[in-house]
């Protein structure tokens, strides 16, 4: 059976989309899901830092350039999630094509029950290839006039190409008050806002580890409104853990073993 | 009197104790500054680490080779449409 292919997409960069595909990934591995993870951002493949990864000897670049087999260049992450990687090597970047990413797709989207596409950031061949090997399309956006603005440009152009859009991840929100609300970003994209992501300094700290955040600091606010989003795309009833009281967790801080 | 002055020597050296604790606590909490230090320290080997390799492989790479590619990738992504 044919698995669901979603790519993530936002038109602008540092929005968070690689950290979102990667912990959304493991988060639908956690849930039982087969999950494979790919990154089509050729020019600046960053999935294999978030995931810790970057030591691979096969990428996906290899397979683009021709160089490599497919099943070659798939590796088990965290949870057991599937991963596709690019390198990090300008030599690969040089070599890659990226059109091939459309055949690639095709024989990958039997392997799993969700593909998850990193896209790149902007408008370029290589950002609207990703958007047409995806079905469904997240849109991940900051609360910020040029995420916002590049999103719906983003979400505009894949509904031409004939990808649907499934919705908007709204990430980095601080919940100030000169902030776009979730029910305005709704109102401006017109799709969805699957789910809201705070700004959360564990993400920094896992990414620097390359481990990622759903595994390095599961209690954290953003790692449980991704489990949130997880547990709803795979159509899973989850409950977050009941916040710890603090007499708790000064007790387990004190005697509850080491740091992670 | 004598009482009184006992009373308050005990009740500051509990509120010492559970200020030690509290400052224990604290210091191992994932958001103590140490810890920023430690994963400060952990992404500079990375990015070093990758900083090494980068440069090593620039040494030969033919930046002239890659615009021609760029060009012939782009002339065929023009056929195609």
């Amino acid at each position: 059976m044919e698995g669901r292919s979603i790519v993530f997409a936002s038109g602008k960069g540092g929005t968070g989309k690689t950290t979102i595909v990667a912990n959304l990934g493991v988060a639908l591995a956690q849930f039982g899901k087969e999950v494979i993870l790919i990154d089509a951002d050729i020019t600046m493949a960053n999935l294999s830092l978030i995931l810790g990864m970057e030591d691979i000897p096969i990428t996906l670049h290899d397979v683009l350039a021709g160089e490599a087999d497919l099943r070659d260049a798939i590796y088990e992450g965290p949870a057991g999630v599937k991963v596709i990687p690019g390198g990090l090597s300008l030599e690969k970047v040089k070599k890659a094509k990226p059109e091939r990413l459309r055949e690639l797709i095709r024989e990958i989207s039997q392997m799993g029950d969700f593909i998850l596409i990193d896209a790149p950031a902007g408008l370029e061949i290589t950002s609207v290839t990703a958007l047409l090997i995806g079905k469904e399309l997240i849109v991940v956006t900051n609360p910020e006039i040029s995420a916002i603005t590049d999103s719906l440009k983003t979400k505009l152009v894949a509904e031409k190409l004939g990808t649907l859009p499934l919705g908007a991840v709204l990430n980095r929100v601080t919940n100030e008050k000169t902030e776009l609300t979730k029910e305005e970003i709704e109102a401006i994209l017109e799709v969805p806002v699957l789910a809201v992501i705070s700004e959360d300094p564990e993400v920094k700290r896992a990414s620097a580890y390359g481990v990622p955040l759903v595994v390095k600091n599961p209690m954290s606010p953003a790692a449980i409104a991704i489990k949130q989003l997880a547990a709803k795309l795979a159509g899973i009833k989850w409950q977050p853990p009941e916040p710890e009281s603090p007499i708790k967790r000064v007790f387990r801080a004190l005697f509850g073993g080491r740091r992670r | 009197m004598s009482a009184i002055i006992y009373g308050i020597i005990v009740i500051l050296f509990m509120l010492n104790i559970v200020l030690a604790l509290l400052y224990l606590s604290a210091r191992r909490s994932p958001y103590y500054v140490v810890y920023d230090e430690e994963t400060k320290n952990a992404l500079k080997r990375r990015v070093l680490h990758l900083k090494e390799d980068l440069e090593s492989e620039l040494v030969d790479f033919d930046i002239v080779e890659w615009e021609k590619t760029l060009e012939e990738s782009i002339e065929e992504e023009i056929r195609n449409l």
